[in-house]
Protein backbone atom coordinates (compact mmCIF):
# COMPACT_ATOMS: atom_id res chain seq x y z
CA UNK A 1 0.00 0.00 0.00
CA UNK A 2 1.41 3.80 -1.11
CA UNK A 3 0.35 7.06 0.77
CA UNK A 4 2.45 9.10 -1.74
CA UNK A 5 2.09 12.70 -1.93
CA UNK A 6 1.68 12.66 -5.53
CA UNK A 7 -0.02 9.54 -6.22
CA UNK A 8 -0.61 10.56 -10.31
CA UNK A 9 3.18 10.36 -10.77
CA UNK A 10 4.14 7.69 -8.74
CA UNK A 11 1.36 5.49 -10.21
CA UNK A 12 2.32 6.55 -13.76
CA UNK A 13 6.28 5.23 -12.46
CA UNK A 14 5.16 2.71 -11.18
CA UNK A 15 3.24 1.06 -14.13
CA UNK A 16 6.56 2.09 -15.87
CA UNK A 17 8.17 -0.20 -13.91
CA UNK A 18 6.69 -1.71 -10.92
CA UNK A 19 9.41 -2.75 -8.40
CA UNK A 20 9.18 -6.51 -9.15
CA UNK A 21 10.37 -5.63 -13.06
CA UNK A 22 7.19 -6.31 -14.37
CA UNK A 23 4.67 -3.96 -16.22
CA UNK A 24 1.04 -3.79 -16.44
CA UNK A 25 -0.52 -1.53 -18.55
CA UNK A 26 -3.60 -1.45 -20.29
CA UNK A 27 -3.60 -0.40 -23.90
CA UNK A 28 -7.19 0.37 -25.90
CA UNK A 29 -7.56 1.94 -29.47
CA UNK A 30 -10.49 1.77 -31.40
CA UNK A 31 -10.89 -2.22 -31.71
CA UNK A 32 -7.57 -3.52 -30.91
CA UNK A 33 -7.56 -5.98 -27.95
CA UNK A 34 -6.57 -5.45 -24.96
CA UNK A 35 -3.60 -5.81 -23.83
CA UNK A 36 -2.68 -6.73 -20.38
CA UNK A 37 0.21 -8.32 -18.56
CA UNK A 38 -0.10 -9.73 -14.90
CA UNK A 39 1.62 -8.02 -12.14
CA UNK A 40 1.67 -9.03 -8.11
CA UNK A 41 0.81 -6.56 -5.50
CA UNK A 42 -1.97 -3.79 -4.67
CA UNK A 43 1.11 -1.14 -5.47
CA UNK A 44 -1.80 1.37 -6.81
CA UNK A 45 -4.53 0.87 -4.04
CA UNK A 46 -4.80 4.03 -1.64
CA UNK A 47 -6.60 4.13 1.18
CA UNK A 48 -9.55 6.63 0.78
CA UNK A 49 -10.26 6.79 4.21
CA UNK A 50 -7.29 8.58 5.44
CA UNK A 51 -7.88 11.89 3.46
CA UNK A 52 -4.55 12.06 0.76
CA UNK A 53 -6.36 11.51 -2.62
CA UNK A 54 -5.91 8.46 -4.32
CA UNK A 55 -5.28 7.45 -7.80
CA UNK A 56 -7.86 9.85 -9.78
CA UNK A 57 -8.74 10.68 -6.51
CA UNK A 58 -9.81 14.36 -5.88
CA UNK A 59 -8.92 15.92 -2.33
CA UNK A 60 -12.50 15.65 -1.64
CA UNK A 61 -11.94 12.03 -2.07
CA UNK A 62 -13.87 11.81 -4.76
CA UNK A 63 -13.35 9.47 -7.45
CA UNK A 64 -12.71 9.76 -11.16
CA UNK A 65 -13.98 6.74 -13.35
CA UNK A 66 -12.81 8.18 -16.43
CA UNK A 67 -14.16 8.43 -19.86
CA UNK A 68 -14.74 5.63 -22.32
CA UNK A 69 -14.02 2.24 -22.33
CA UNK A 70 -12.01 2.87 -19.28
CA UNK A 71 -14.40 4.18 -17.84
CA UNK A 72 -16.69 1.98 -18.27
CA UNK A 73 -14.18 -0.66 -16.92
CA UNK A 74 -13.68 1.69 -13.37
CA UNK A 75 -17.83 1.93 -13.34
CA UNK A 76 -17.87 -1.82 -13.35
CA UNK A 77 -15.04 -2.14 -11.42
CA UNK A 78 -16.85 0.23 -8.59
CA UNK A 79 -19.33 -2.16 -8.53
CA UNK A 80 -17.46 -5.63 -8.59
CA UNK A 81 -15.50 -3.79 -5.21
CA UNK A 82 -18.49 -3.26 -3.34
CA UNK A 83 -20.33 -6.28 -4.04
CA UNK A 84 -17.08 -8.26 -3.06
CA UNK A 85 -16.66 -6.04 0.04
CA UNK A 86 -20.25 -6.87 0.82
CA UNK A 87 -19.79 -10.80 0.41
CA UNK A 88 -17.05 -10.53 2.34
CA UNK A 89 -18.65 -9.43 5.78
CA UNK A 90 -21.45 -12.18 4.91
CA UNK A 91 -19.16 -14.66 4.69
CA UNK A 92 -16.60 -14.08 7.68
CA UNK A 93 -19.88 -13.82 10.10
CA UNK A 94 -22.80 -15.77 8.12
CA UNK A 95 -26.21 -14.14 9.33
CA UNK A 96 -28.03 -16.31 12.33
CA UNK A 97 -29.89 -19.66 11.12
CA UNK A 98 -27.56 -19.96 7.85
CA UNK A 99 -27.99 -23.17 6.63
CA UNK A 100 -25.18 -25.12 5.06
CA UNK A 101 -26.49 -24.85 1.42
CA UNK A 102 -26.59 -21.06 2.03
CA UNK A 103 -23.58 -20.97 3.10
CA UNK A 104 -21.94 -22.78 -0.11
CA UNK A 105 -23.69 -20.27 -2.18
CA UNK A 106 -22.86 -17.02 -0.46
CA UNK A 107 -19.04 -18.38 -0.24
CA UNK A 108 -19.02 -18.94 -4.22
CA UNK A 109 -20.65 -15.63 -4.96
CA UNK A 110 -18.39 -13.89 -2.61
CA UNK A 111 -15.69 -15.55 -4.83
CA UNK A 112 -16.63 -14.84 -8.00
CA UNK A 113 -17.02 -10.71 -6.91
CA UNK A 114 -13.45 -10.93 -5.68
CA UNK A 115 -12.50 -12.38 -9.06
CA UNK A 116 -14.37 -9.90 -11.12
CA UNK A 117 -12.71 -7.48 -8.42
CA UNK A 118 -8.90 -8.53 -9.03
CA UNK A 119 -9.52 -8.97 -12.52
CA UNK A 120 -10.20 -5.58 -13.20
CA UNK A 121 -7.51 -4.44 -11.16
CA UNK A 122 -5.66 -6.26 -13.41
CA UNK A 123 -6.84 -5.14 -16.63
CA UNK A 124 -6.78 -1.13 -15.79
CA UNK A 125 -3.47 -1.34 -14.17
CA UNK A 126 -2.93 2.24 -13.61
CA UNK A 127 -5.80 3.40 -14.95
CA UNK A 128 -8.06 2.19 -12.53
CA UNK A 129 -9.47 3.65 -9.64
CA UNK A 130 -8.25 3.03 -6.30
CA UNK A 131 -9.65 0.47 -3.48
CA UNK A 132 -12.69 1.96 -2.32
CA UNK A 133 -14.68 2.13 1.15
CA UNK A 134 -18.07 1.42 1.81
CA UNK A 135 -20.90 1.98 4.37
CA UNK A 136 -23.05 -0.71 4.90
CA UNK A 137 -24.13 0.17 8.50
CA UNK A 138 -27.58 -0.29 6.78
CA UNK A 139 -27.31 -4.19 6.77
CA UNK A 140 -27.85 -6.64 9.61
CA UNK A 141 -25.41 -8.90 8.90
CA UNK A 142 -27.33 -11.21 11.20
CA UNK A 143 -30.21 -11.12 10.09
CA UNK A 144 -31.20 -13.50 6.91
CA UNK A 145 -33.71 -10.87 5.81
CA UNK A 146 -31.54 -7.93 6.03
CA UNK A 147 -28.38 -9.70 4.15
CA UNK A 148 -30.45 -11.88 1.62
CA UNK A 149 -32.55 -8.27 0.81
CA UNK A 150 -29.51 -6.15 0.17
CA UNK A 151 -27.32 -9.17 -1.82
CA UNK A 152 -30.56 -9.16 -4.25
CA UNK A 153 -30.33 -5.20 -4.70
CA UNK A 154 -26.72 -5.67 -5.51
CA UNK A 155 -26.91 -8.54 -7.96
CA UNK A 156 -29.79 -6.92 -9.88
CA UNK A 157 -28.50 -3.79 -10.04
CA UNK A 158 -25.24 -5.03 -11.23
CA UNK A 159 -27.16 -6.91 -13.79
CA UNK A 160 -29.54 -3.44 -14.54
CA UNK A 161 -25.74 -1.67 -14.74
CA UNK A 162 -23.89 -3.91 -17.47
CA UNK A 163 -27.24 -4.33 -19.59
CA UNK A 164 -27.00 -0.75 -19.80
CA UNK A 165 -23.88 0.10 -20.20
CA UNK A 166 -22.89 -2.34 -23.31
CA UNK A 167 -23.88 0.16 -25.85
CA UNK A 168 -21.77 2.11 -24.30
CA UNK A 169 -18.24 0.34 -25.13
CA UNK A 170 -15.96 0.81 -28.31
CA UNK A 171 -14.73 -2.57 -27.56
CA UNK A 172 -15.86 -5.66 -29.01
CA UNK A 173 -13.32 -7.89 -26.68
CA UNK A 174 -14.45 -5.63 -23.60
CA UNK A 175 -18.07 -6.13 -24.62
CA UNK A 176 -17.50 -10.08 -24.48
CA UNK A 177 -15.74 -10.10 -21.18
CA UNK A 178 -18.73 -7.74 -19.74
CA UNK A 179 -21.31 -10.32 -21.53
CA UNK A 180 -19.35 -13.08 -19.59
CA UNK A 181 -19.76 -11.77 -16.37
CA UNK A 182 -23.30 -10.47 -16.31
CA UNK A 183 -24.44 -13.90 -17.04
CA UNK A 184 -22.83 -14.63 -13.66
CA UNK A 185 -24.49 -11.73 -12.00
CA UNK A 186 -27.95 -12.79 -13.27
CA UNK A 187 -27.15 -16.56 -11.83
CA UNK A 188 -26.45 -14.52 -8.73
CA UNK A 189 -29.23 -12.84 -9.06
CA UNK A 190 -32.00 -15.68 -9.62
CA UNK A 191 -30.01 -17.42 -6.28
CA UNK A 192 -30.12 -15.14 -4.17
CA UNK A 193 -34.00 -14.23 -4.81
CA UNK A 194 -34.94 -18.39 -4.72
CA UNK A 195 -33.05 -18.19 -1.84
CA UNK A 196 -35.68 -15.97 -0.53
CA UNK A 197 -38.44 -17.18 -2.07
CA UNK A 198 -37.87 -20.74 -3.39
CA UNK A 199 -39.88 -22.18 -6.28
CA UNK A 200 -41.35 -19.13 -6.79
CA UNK A 201 -41.56 -17.02 -9.91
CA UNK A 202 -39.06 -14.43 -8.38
CA UNK A 203 -35.91 -15.34 -9.43
CA UNK A 204 -37.05 -13.86 -12.53
CA UNK A 205 -40.17 -12.24 -10.98
CA UNK A 206 -42.73 -9.57 -12.66
CA UNK A 207 -41.16 -7.25 -10.64
CA UNK A 208 -37.98 -7.02 -12.31
CA UNK A 209 -38.42 -8.60 -15.86
CA UNK A 210 -41.37 -6.69 -17.83
CA UNK A 211 -44.03 -7.91 -19.95
CA UNK A 212 -41.37 -8.29 -22.76
CA UNK A 213 -39.30 -10.62 -20.85
CA UNK A 214 -36.80 -8.00 -20.51
CA UNK A 215 -34.58 -7.51 -18.02
CA UNK A 216 -33.77 -4.08 -16.46
CA UNK A 217 -31.20 -1.70 -18.22
CA UNK A 218 -29.67 1.09 -16.62
CA UNK A 219 -28.01 4.09 -17.45
CA UNK A 220 -24.54 4.74 -15.30
CA UNK A 221 -25.95 7.45 -13.45
CA UNK A 222 -29.00 5.66 -12.35
CA UNK A 223 -27.00 2.54 -11.24
CA UNK A 224 -24.28 5.16 -9.18
CA UNK A 225 -27.69 6.83 -7.26
CA UNK A 226 -29.20 3.63 -5.86
CA UNK A 227 -25.45 2.41 -5.04
CA UNK A 228 -24.48 5.53 -3.58
CA UNK A 229 -25.85 4.86 -0.20
CA UNK A 230 -23.11 2.25 0.40
CA UNK A 231 -19.71 4.05 -1.29
CA UNK A 232 -18.13 6.57 1.40
CA UNK A 233 -16.26 8.72 -1.54
CA UNK A 234 -17.58 10.51 -4.19
CA UNK A 235 -17.88 8.80 -7.57
CA UNK A 236 -17.51 10.67 -10.38
CA UNK A 237 -19.00 9.70 -13.78
CA UNK A 238 -19.80 12.83 -16.08
CA UNK A 239 -17.06 11.62 -17.94
CA UNK A 240 -18.66 8.29 -18.77
CA UNK A 241 -19.75 7.74 -22.45
CA UNK A 242 -23.48 8.30 -23.23
CA UNK B 1 -19.30 -12.51 -41.16
CA UNK B 2 -17.86 -15.34 -40.00
CA UNK B 3 -20.18 -17.93 -39.91
CA UNK B 4 -21.99 -16.51 -42.89
CA UNK B 5 -22.34 -20.02 -44.55
CA UNK B 6 -25.32 -20.42 -41.59
CA UNK B 7 -26.98 -17.27 -43.01
CA UNK B 8 -28.42 -19.97 -45.07
CA UNK B 9 -30.63 -20.83 -42.61
CA UNK B 10 -32.10 -17.76 -42.42
CA UNK B 11 -33.51 -17.89 -46.08
CA UNK B 12 -36.83 -17.24 -46.43
CA UNK B 13 -37.10 -19.92 -48.99
CA UNK B 14 -35.56 -22.78 -46.58
CA UNK B 15 -37.37 -21.46 -43.62
CA UNK B 16 -40.93 -21.96 -45.15
CA UNK B 17 -39.87 -25.22 -46.10
CA UNK B 18 -38.01 -25.94 -43.34
CA UNK B 19 -38.45 -29.85 -42.98
CA UNK B 20 -34.86 -31.00 -43.18
CA UNK B 21 -32.26 -30.01 -41.08
CA UNK B 22 -29.76 -31.63 -43.48
CA UNK B 23 -30.63 -30.26 -46.54
CA UNK B 24 -31.04 -26.85 -44.74
CA UNK B 25 -27.21 -26.91 -44.04
CA UNK B 26 -26.51 -28.24 -47.55
CA UNK B 27 -27.70 -25.72 -49.48
CA UNK B 28 -26.10 -23.46 -50.83
CA UNK B 29 -26.30 -19.85 -52.35
CA UNK B 30 -26.42 -16.17 -50.89
CA UNK B 31 -28.88 -14.66 -48.32
CA UNK B 32 -32.34 -14.26 -49.24
CA UNK B 33 -33.31 -10.80 -51.01
CA UNK B 34 -35.28 -10.15 -48.11
CA UNK B 35 -32.34 -9.79 -46.07
CA UNK B 36 -31.18 -7.31 -48.28
CA UNK B 37 -29.81 -4.16 -46.48
CA UNK B 38 -30.21 -1.60 -49.54
CA UNK B 39 -33.83 -2.78 -49.92
CA UNK B 40 -34.50 -1.42 -46.69
CA UNK B 41 -35.98 2.72 -45.92
CA UNK B 42 -34.21 4.48 -43.25
CA UNK B 43 -37.47 5.07 -41.50
CA UNK B 44 -37.27 1.04 -40.36
CA UNK B 45 -33.93 1.51 -38.68
CA UNK B 46 -34.60 4.48 -37.31
CA UNK B 47 -37.97 3.60 -35.67
CA UNK B 48 -36.48 0.43 -34.23
CA UNK B 49 -33.62 3.40 -32.62
CA UNK B 50 -30.52 2.21 -34.15
CA UNK B 51 -28.60 4.94 -33.17
CA UNK B 52 -26.46 5.04 -36.21
CA UNK B 53 -23.69 5.70 -33.61
CA UNK B 54 -21.54 2.99 -35.36
CA UNK B 55 -22.37 1.56 -38.73
CA UNK B 56 -25.48 -0.91 -38.21
CA UNK B 57 -25.27 -3.48 -40.68
CA UNK B 58 -29.05 -3.99 -40.88
CA UNK B 59 -28.41 -7.35 -42.85
CA UNK B 60 -26.42 -8.61 -40.06
CA UNK B 61 -28.08 -7.60 -37.66
CA UNK B 62 -31.70 -9.63 -38.95
CA UNK B 63 -29.30 -12.69 -38.98
CA UNK B 64 -28.42 -12.41 -35.36
CA UNK B 65 -32.03 -11.36 -34.49
CA UNK B 66 -33.24 -14.60 -36.51
CA UNK B 67 -30.74 -17.17 -35.17
CA UNK B 68 -31.73 -15.96 -31.20
CA UNK B 69 -35.75 -16.48 -32.66
CA UNK B 70 -34.90 -19.95 -33.75
CA UNK B 71 -33.65 -20.58 -30.33
CA UNK B 72 -36.78 -18.46 -28.41
CA UNK B 73 -39.03 -21.17 -30.71
CA UNK B 74 -37.37 -23.97 -29.28
CA UNK B 75 -37.20 -23.33 -25.85
CA UNK B 76 -41.19 -21.61 -26.47
CA UNK B 77 -42.28 -24.97 -27.39
CA UNK B 78 -40.40 -26.89 -25.24
CA UNK B 79 -41.87 -25.48 -22.04
CA UNK B 80 -45.63 -25.17 -23.60
CA UNK B 81 -45.35 -29.05 -24.62
CA UNK B 82 -44.03 -29.60 -21.26
CA UNK B 83 -46.79 -27.84 -19.59
CA UNK B 84 -49.30 -29.42 -21.19
CA UNK B 85 -47.85 -32.73 -20.50
CA UNK B 86 -50.13 -33.74 -17.47
CA UNK B 87 -48.02 -35.77 -14.92
CA UNK B 88 -44.84 -34.65 -16.04
CA UNK B 89 -43.73 -30.95 -14.00
CA UNK B 90 -44.41 -31.85 -10.68
CA UNK B 91 -46.72 -28.81 -8.46
CA UNK B 92 -43.92 -27.56 -6.92
CA UNK B 93 -41.83 -27.13 -10.15
CA UNK B 94 -45.25 -25.11 -12.29
CA UNK B 95 -44.44 -21.84 -10.95
CA UNK B 96 -41.24 -21.90 -12.08
CA UNK B 97 -41.54 -23.52 -15.43
CA UNK B 98 -44.95 -20.97 -15.93
CA UNK B 99 -42.81 -17.99 -15.64
CA UNK B 100 -39.50 -19.08 -17.78
CA UNK B 101 -42.93 -19.83 -20.37
CA UNK B 102 -44.44 -16.66 -20.18
CA UNK B 103 -40.62 -15.20 -21.01
CA UNK B 104 -40.09 -17.76 -23.68
CA UNK B 105 -43.30 -16.31 -25.31
CA UNK B 106 -42.64 -13.17 -24.65
CA UNK B 107 -39.06 -13.62 -26.56
CA UNK B 108 -40.54 -14.73 -29.77
CA UNK B 109 -43.03 -12.05 -30.19
CA UNK B 110 -40.62 -9.65 -29.29
CA UNK B 111 -37.83 -10.53 -31.95
CA UNK B 112 -40.60 -11.15 -34.39
CA UNK B 113 -41.69 -7.16 -34.30
CA UNK B 114 -37.60 -6.43 -34.32
CA UNK B 115 -36.82 -8.53 -37.43
CA UNK B 116 -40.27 -6.93 -39.25
CA UNK B 117 -39.26 -3.21 -38.36
CA UNK B 118 -36.04 -3.83 -39.88
CA UNK B 119 -37.53 -4.30 -42.75
CA UNK B 120 -36.91 -7.85 -42.33
CA UNK B 121 -38.48 -11.65 -42.32
CA UNK B 122 -38.41 -13.92 -39.70
CA UNK B 123 -37.86 -17.36 -39.90
CA UNK B 124 -40.46 -19.69 -39.47
CA UNK B 125 -41.15 -21.78 -36.40
CA UNK B 126 -39.35 -25.08 -37.19
CA UNK B 127 -40.62 -28.72 -36.67
CA UNK B 128 -38.97 -29.50 -32.87
CA UNK B 129 -38.03 -33.27 -31.93
CA UNK B 130 -37.25 -32.58 -28.35
CA UNK B 131 -36.46 -36.73 -28.18
CA UNK B 132 -33.63 -36.17 -30.92
CA UNK B 133 -34.39 -39.28 -33.02
CA UNK B 134 -35.01 -41.07 -30.09
CA UNK B 135 -31.92 -40.05 -27.61
CA UNK B 136 -34.04 -38.67 -24.90
CA UNK B 137 -37.60 -38.98 -23.49
CA UNK B 138 -38.24 -35.64 -21.85
CA UNK B 139 -41.90 -35.62 -21.99
CA UNK B 140 -42.12 -39.20 -19.98
CA UNK B 141 -39.29 -38.28 -17.20
CA UNK B 142 -39.29 -35.39 -15.41
CA UNK B 143 -35.38 -35.87 -14.74
CA UNK B 144 -34.58 -35.76 -18.23
CA UNK B 145 -37.10 -32.87 -18.91
CA UNK B 146 -34.99 -30.78 -16.54
CA UNK B 147 -31.82 -31.48 -17.81
CA UNK B 148 -32.91 -30.61 -21.37
CA UNK B 149 -34.75 -27.76 -20.09
CA UNK B 150 -30.81 -26.94 -18.17
CA UNK B 151 -29.18 -27.80 -21.53
CA UNK B 152 -30.96 -25.64 -23.73
CA UNK B 153 -31.02 -22.65 -21.10
CA UNK B 154 -27.21 -22.88 -21.02
CA UNK B 155 -26.54 -23.01 -24.62
CA UNK B 156 -29.15 -19.61 -24.81
CA UNK B 157 -26.87 -17.73 -22.98
CA UNK B 158 -23.92 -18.91 -24.50
CA UNK B 159 -25.66 -18.24 -28.02
CA UNK B 160 -26.49 -14.45 -26.78
CA UNK B 161 -23.28 -13.45 -25.55
CA UNK B 162 -21.77 -15.02 -29.00
CA UNK B 163 -23.55 -13.05 -30.69
CA UNK B 164 -23.28 -9.26 -28.58
CA UNK B 165 -19.85 -8.30 -30.70
CA UNK B 166 -22.42 -8.71 -34.14
CA UNK B 167 -24.43 -5.91 -32.47
CA UNK B 168 -22.40 -3.40 -31.67
CA UNK B 169 -22.89 0.16 -33.19
CA UNK B 170 -27.13 -1.21 -33.17
CA UNK B 171 -27.90 1.13 -30.32
CA UNK B 172 -31.20 -0.25 -28.27
CA UNK B 173 -30.88 -3.55 -30.55
CA UNK B 174 -28.15 -4.79 -28.58
CA UNK B 175 -29.45 -3.33 -25.66
CA UNK B 176 -32.52 -5.87 -25.94
CA UNK B 177 -30.59 -8.55 -26.68
CA UNK B 178 -27.84 -7.93 -23.69
CA UNK B 179 -31.83 -7.14 -21.72
CA UNK B 180 -32.95 -10.66 -23.18
CA UNK B 181 -29.81 -12.59 -22.09
CA UNK B 182 -29.68 -12.01 -18.19
CA UNK B 183 -33.22 -13.17 -18.29
CA UNK B 184 -31.82 -16.41 -19.80
CA UNK B 185 -29.24 -16.75 -17.07
CA UNK B 186 -31.41 -16.22 -14.48
CA UNK B 187 -33.34 -19.37 -16.08
CA UNK B 188 -30.25 -20.84 -16.43
CA UNK B 189 -29.57 -20.98 -12.90
CA UNK B 190 -33.08 -21.67 -11.40
CA UNK B 191 -32.96 -24.77 -13.41
CA UNK B 192 -30.26 -25.77 -12.37
CA UNK B 193 -31.38 -25.34 -8.54
CA UNK B 194 -34.59 -27.12 -9.34
CA UNK B 195 -32.64 -29.95 -10.66
CA UNK B 196 -30.38 -29.51 -7.54
CA UNK B 197 -33.78 -29.86 -5.72
CA UNK B 198 -35.12 -32.53 -6.84
CA UNK B 199 -32.26 -34.93 -6.62
CA UNK B 200 -31.61 -33.68 -3.09
CA UNK B 201 -27.46 -32.87 -3.76
CA UNK B 202 -28.27 -29.70 -4.49
CA UNK B 203 -26.52 -30.13 -7.36
CA UNK B 204 -25.20 -28.53 -9.88
CA UNK B 205 -24.61 -25.53 -8.51
CA UNK B 206 -26.73 -21.72 -10.62
CA UNK B 207 -22.98 -21.61 -12.33
CA UNK B 208 -21.00 -23.56 -14.47
CA UNK B 209 -18.11 -25.07 -12.80
CA UNK B 210 -15.43 -26.37 -15.17
CA UNK B 211 -17.06 -27.42 -18.29
CA UNK B 212 -18.88 -30.07 -15.91
CA UNK B 213 -21.83 -31.87 -16.48
CA UNK B 214 -23.56 -34.75 -15.43
CA UNK B 215 -25.57 -35.91 -18.39
CA UNK B 216 -22.82 -36.84 -21.11
CA UNK B 217 -25.04 -35.95 -24.30
CA UNK B 218 -24.93 -32.42 -23.16
CA UNK B 219 -20.70 -32.24 -23.19
CA UNK B 220 -21.46 -30.39 -26.37
CA UNK B 221 -23.29 -27.27 -24.44
CA UNK B 222 -20.45 -27.15 -21.86
CA UNK B 223 -17.37 -27.09 -24.58
CA UNK B 224 -14.87 -24.13 -23.28
CA UNK B 225 -16.43 -23.11 -20.04
CA UNK B 226 -13.20 -24.42 -18.64
CA UNK B 227 -11.05 -20.89 -19.95
CA UNK B 228 -9.36 -19.34 -17.29
CA UNK B 229 -8.18 -16.91 -19.58
CA UNK B 230 -9.70 -13.31 -19.68
CA UNK B 231 -8.41 -10.31 -21.92
CA UNK B 232 -5.01 -12.00 -21.37
CA UNK B 233 -5.55 -12.41 -17.82
CA UNK B 234 -5.33 -15.80 -16.09
CA UNK B 235 -8.05 -15.12 -13.71
CA UNK B 236 -6.90 -18.57 -12.13
CA UNK B 237 -3.68 -17.32 -11.44
CA UNK B 238 -4.70 -13.51 -9.57
CA UNK B 239 -3.38 -13.01 -6.47
CA UNK B 240 -5.68 -14.33 -3.45
CA UNK B 241 -6.42 -11.19 -1.24
CA UNK B 242 -5.25 -11.36 2.40
CA UNK B 243 -7.61 -12.33 5.16
CA UNK B 244 -9.88 -13.81 3.19
CA UNK B 245 -10.67 -17.30 3.89
CA UNK B 246 -11.38 -19.97 2.25
CA UNK B 247 -8.99 -18.73 -0.45
CA UNK B 248 -11.76 -17.48 -2.99
CA UNK B 249 -9.66 -17.86 -6.34
CA UNK B 250 -9.12 -21.07 -7.24
CA UNK B 251 -9.37 -23.05 -10.27
CA UNK B 252 -13.41 -23.73 -9.96
CA UNK B 253 -13.94 -20.28 -8.54
CA UNK B 254 -12.13 -18.86 -12.02
CA UNK B 255 -13.99 -21.08 -14.18
CA UNK B 256 -17.89 -20.18 -12.76
CA UNK B 257 -16.60 -16.43 -12.25
CA UNK B 258 -17.41 -16.06 -16.24
CA UNK B 259 -19.68 -17.84 -18.68
CA UNK B 260 -17.73 -18.46 -22.25
CA UNK B 261 -20.00 -17.30 -25.32
CA UNK B 262 -20.75 -19.93 -28.03
CA UNK B 263 -20.35 -19.29 -31.85
CA UNK B 264 -23.70 -19.39 -33.82
CA UNK B 265 -21.95 -22.81 -35.66
CA UNK B 266 -21.36 -24.17 -32.34
CA UNK B 267 -25.21 -23.63 -30.86
CA UNK B 268 -26.85 -24.17 -34.32
CA UNK B 269 -25.02 -28.12 -34.02
CA UNK B 270 -26.71 -28.30 -30.65
CA UNK B 271 -29.64 -26.99 -31.57
CA UNK B 272 -30.18 -28.88 -35.12
CA UNK B 273 -30.10 -32.15 -32.88
CA UNK B 274 -34.12 -31.30 -31.86
CA UNK B 275 -35.07 -29.90 -35.18
CA UNK B 276 -36.88 -32.28 -36.73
Amino acid sequence: MSNATDPTQEAAAEAASAPNGRRRFLRLSGGAALLATTAAGCDLFFDKGDGDGGDGGGDDGSVQLGAGDIGILNYAYTLEQLEAAFYIKVVDSFYRGATDHEKTVLTDVRDHEIIHREFYDQALGSDGIPALTFNFSSVDFGSRESVLQTAKTFEDLGVAAYNGAGRLLESADILTIAGKIVSVEARHAATIRDLLQPLSTSFAGDDIIDEQGLDRAFPPATVLEQAAPFILPRIIADNLPS
Amino acid sequence: MKDQSLFQLFDSEIAEGLTSRRAALRKAGTMGAVLAAGALPLAFRRAFGADGSGSMNTEQVVGVLNFALTLEFLEDEYYVQGLETPGLIPEDGRAVYEQISKHESAHVDLLIAAIESLGGQPVAKPEFDFTAGGTFNPFEDYHVYLALSQGFEDTGVRAYKGQAGNLMGSGSILTTALQIHSVEARHAAQVRRLRGFYNGQNDPPAWIEFGRTDVDALKPVYRGENNRLQLGIRVDQLENPEGVSPAPITQETATESYDEPLTMEEVLAIAGLFIA
